[in-house]
């Protein structure tokens, strides 16, 4: 059955537009973006990394839910400082709708728009201790919808904690995360994966084929507040995926090619649009990476 | 072009530019210039050969992906020449350099910046590699070798004529410091500072060992299986004026030179450096030796192919790990990718400090004891000197009919030697299932053999096939012959394993018929005037160890220089000629 009712909150009276600017934001992120690739290695004295990704999508998926039914460009910035088997490490990320979706396509912005969607803001503190890898941290998200009919708007901006445990032993890598949104749906929302991680050429290539699953655990949808944001209808799992990542490096720079395929087990993550649903879905992505490091972990 | 850790961009440029090539003559020395009264003299000659490591980047060679980029010097790297010159004008410049490989090129432009000075042509120059691994790579006559080597990829032109000019800076300072001298042979076992890294491979072989060589009850069978004799040359060169003798020696010993370990970042140059820099200090300290002089001992590499030194196992940093990405990912950026990572950096610099220090642990016993032999010869003043010199196609219709058309690597190789630190690759295989895996001795080795190059299984046949004709793989091979006094130095581009030139030393005595008798030793010198890998036996081959799997141009290498040292020592070896030979720049 397709619900009738938005799965995220429509509430934003604010005009409608065509395309949704930056603004500051924009100019903070090109700043950000100027100070890493003009940054030199010796200002740092810690072991220290900075590092941009920037990936094309064919649609914007987040934990099983279709956040924009089109080609997405996303991409962010990020710089840890890292001291034995601790790190401190920061940025952001942000997402903008390329192709103008089709009226009643869901889309961040709304319906039919391009341009900037979300702007993303996060902080963590790892431990890695062999073999695992545990990252806490808060991420604010900060959106750009102002349609009437937008995916997200800013009256979804919410802030959520999270904690990431990651395996580091071969072959298989298993990850854990769990989501807590302490703003809006104040519950929490998990997700796992294991990760086998194929080398294809020596040094330059390799092959991941990343299983995961998602559950909501207090982020489904709340009867008694029909204005909360929310990513699944009912509690329990909302989606099975299975990715294929080639992934090459030379050097600092990293590209990646990933196929994504995914059965969708909750009413939410079905919907693709106002009307369509869908229980399997299927995009790809393409992305580039370059990381930095400086000091003594080079 | 220099490209940080990515060879792959090298490979595409290697496609790009494959038909450019350059050519290096091959300047030879004029017939010796006999003058009446004339005696043997000698002469020496140091430079420092250090690259500045904080302008361009450095990759050091030898250790291949895992080799790092060069981030300072620990010890300098020299060149130390000896010229020698005996009673007829005959000379030679015998030379040591502190690094991982020598080219060809090298050699001929040293030749060619000296031949006019000195008369010293590439026929009377002997350029010899000590192979430490944390030298600078780049500089290779063969593409594969830029690439693949260290972790800077590329052709390091600046770095070859820098190098050009400081070892022409050495053998014009030998040859100008010539002066009435003396010198003596002397041979001195070394046991238990080296051992066989390839046992299984060396216990193929039908012979038992070494000619004249019984291995001492108490050692294992790695420490029995090597080359221990030290061939030490004590050089004197009489100074009228200040009245004292400036001392210096020249050494043939079979070590590989790579004690330090793969995660070094500095420039150093290893266990050579610091036996030769021990032997000086030590040449310093004795009687009527020249106080203003600074003494020479130059150490070049003996059958070092399948020899190491004598290492402590816990000196050897285990290679990097293919593991999960660890950088910062954020909560919304992709997964990180997985890539190899080194192993614990506290784990890393332990076994790296108990490598240096076991090293010049190491090198002081080395030097107390040569320098015990060095006490007693009795240098004398009538050796005389002869030489021979060839180039040896690799290819082609003018190459020896032993060697295999193609040069091809095995599977054996890329994972580095098990035993003397493994690569990362050690144990990879496509997708983690196809066969075969890149190991050392068994599924490395066909058990039903294949053409030419018999047990060696290929790494991508097709295009190892392509890069060769790209000029990936080295094309010719420069041999040497010398005679001083009643010693032989039979000086090859490769690393030669201990049987693989006993059965040189075999060939050539055979050769010299009669007139063997009065040869007390032949020396076997690697890395000499080029490099084009390892040279095994053909025994050794069929088990497809890192050698075998390095052995580029088939299990009957070793074969064709026992022959072609043959026809030198009979003389039977055609004349050098002028000639001109294609190298290839990347």
């Amino acid at each position: 059955m397709i619900p009738t009712a938005l799965p995220a909150s429509a509430s934003s009276p604010g005009v409608p537009r065509d395309r949704v600017r930056p603004g500051r934001r924009g100019f903070a992120v090109a700043a950000a973006l100027c100070c890493l690739v003009t940054a030199r290695p010796h200002s740092v004295s810690a072991q220290a990394a900075i590092g941009v990704d920037l990936d094309w999508n064919g649609n914007y998926v987040w934990r099983g839910l279709v956040r924009s039914n089109g080609q997405v460009l996303q991409g962010g910035l990020f710089a840890q400082v890292g001291l034995g088997a601790v790190s401190l490490s920061g940025g952001s990320w942000t997402s903008l709708q390329l192709s103008s979706a089709e009226p009643g396509d869901w889309n961040d912005g709304g319906a039919g728009r391009l341009g900037w969607t979300e702007l993303d803001w996060w902080g963590e503190v790892g431990v890695v201790t062999e073999p695992l890898d545990l990252r806490l941290g808060l991420v604010h998200y900060d959106y750009g919808g102002r349609d009437a009919v937008a995916r997200r708007t800013t009256n979804d901006d919410t802030q959520e904690l999270y904690a990431r445990l990651t395996g580091s032993r071969l072959p298989l890598t298993p990850s854990a995360v769990a989501w807590w949104d302490v703003t809006r749906a104040k519950g929490g929302f998990v997700e796992g994966s294991l990760t086998a991680p194929l080398p294809l050429v020596p040094m330059f290539a390799n092959l991941d084929v990343i299983a995961t699953a998602g559950a909501s655990l207090g982020q489904e949808r709340d009867p008694a507040d029909a204005s909360e944001t929310f990513v699944a209808e009912r509690r329990g799992v909302t989606y099975v995926g299975l990715a294929l990542a080639a992934n090459l490096a030379s050097g600092p720079v990293t590209a990646r090619m990933t196929l994504h395929a995914q059965l969708n087990l909750d009413d939410a993550t079905r919907r693709v649009s106002i009307t369509r649903s869908s229980r399997r879905l299927v995009w790809m992505g393409i992305g580039l990476g370059y990381a930095r490091r400086m000091g003594r972990g080079r | 072009m220099r490209l940080r850790a990515s060879p792959l961009v090298t490979a595409v440029l290697l496609a790009a530019c494959a038909r450019r090539s350059t050519f290096a003559p091959s300047p030879l020395s004029p017939p010796p210039q006999r003058e009446a009264g004339a005696r043997f003299r000698a002469g020496f000659g140091v430079a420092n050969i250090t690259p500045d490591v904080q302008d361009r980047p450095i990759g050091l060679g030898g250790y291949g992906p895992d080799g790092r980029r060069a981030r300072g010097v620990r010890d300098s790297l020299y060149a130390r020449a000896v010229v020698l010159e005996d009673s007829l004008g005959e000379r030679i410049a015998l030379v040591t350099v502190d690094l991982p490989t020598m080219a060809i090129r090298v050699h001929r432009l040293v030749a060619e910046a000296v031949v006019a000075e000195t008369g010293i042509g590439a026929d009377r120059l002997l350029i010899a590699a000590t192979h430490t691994h944390a030298g600078p790579g780049g500089i290779s006559d063969a593409a594969y070798y830029n690439a693949f080597s260290s972790a800077v990829s590329g052709y390091d032109t600046l770095l070859l004529h820098f190098l050009v000019s400081r070892i022409t800076e050495a053998v014009r300072a030998a040859y100008g410091d010539l002066a009435a001298g003396r010198a003596a042979w002397g041979v001195v076992p070394l046991w238990g500072v080296t051992r066989n890294r390839s046992l299984e491979a060396y216990r193929r072989n039908p012979s038992g060992g070494l000619d004249g060589v019984t291995v001492p009850g108490g050692l294992s069978a790695e420490e029995g299986a090597v080359d221990p004799r030290w061939l030490l040359l004590r050089v004197e060169r009489w100074s009228a004026s200040s009245r004292c003798y400036t001392r210096g020696a020249f050494s043939v010993f079979a070590m590989h030179g790579t004690f330090i370990p793969n995660v070094n970042d500095q420039i150093d140059p290893d266990i050579f450096g610091a036996i030769t820099a021990a032997m000086e200090r030590r040449l310093a300290d004795l009687d009527s030796t020249c106080a203003d002089r600074r003494p020479v001992a130059a150490l070049a590499n003996g059958t070092e192919g399948d020899v190491t030194a004598a290492w402590p196992e816990a000196s050897r940093c285990p290679p990097p790990r293919f593991r999960p990405g660890t950088r910062a990912p954020g909560p919304r950026a992709p997964p990180p990718a997985p890539s190899y990572q080194d192993v614990g950096r506290r784990r890393m610099r332990a076994c790296l400090q108990l490598a240096r220090d076991s090293a010049v642990g190491l090198a002081a016993t080395i030097a107390d004891r040569v320098m015990a032999l060095y006490g007693t010869l009795q240098p004398r003043d009538d050796l005389t000197i002869g030489r021979s010199f060839r180039v040896v196609p690799l290819r082609g219709g003018l190459a020896p009919p032993e060697l295999c058309d193609e040069p091809l690597i095995g599977v054996a190789q890329p994972g580095g030697s098990t035993e003397d630190g493994p690569s990362r690759l050690l144990g990879w295989r496509f997708l983690r299932v196809l066969w075969p895996p890149l190991v050392e001795g068994g599924a490395s080795a066909r058990a039903r053999l294949a053409g030419c190059h018999g047990a060696k299984q290929a790494v991508i046949k097709p295009l190892q096939w392509i890069l060769a004709r790209m000029g990936g793989a080295p094309e010719i091979a420069q041999l040497s012959l010398v005679r001083i006094g009643d010693v032989w130095l039979a000086a090859l581009p490769a690393e030669i394993t201990t049987l693989a030139g006993e059965g040189m030393r075999d060939s050539i005595r055979a050769a010299l018929g009669s007139r063997a008798a009065a040869v007390r030793h032949i020396g076997i010198v690697s890395l000499t005037n080029g490099y084009m890998q390892y040279v095994t036996t053909a025994a050794e081959y069929g088990a497809q160890h890192y050698e075998g799997g390095s052995n580029l141009y088939g299990p009957r290498t070793a074969d064709a220089f026992a022959r072609l040292l043959a026809d030198m020592a009979r003389g039977a070896s055609p004349p050098p000629t002028r000639d001109s030979i294609r190298l290839w720049p990347w």
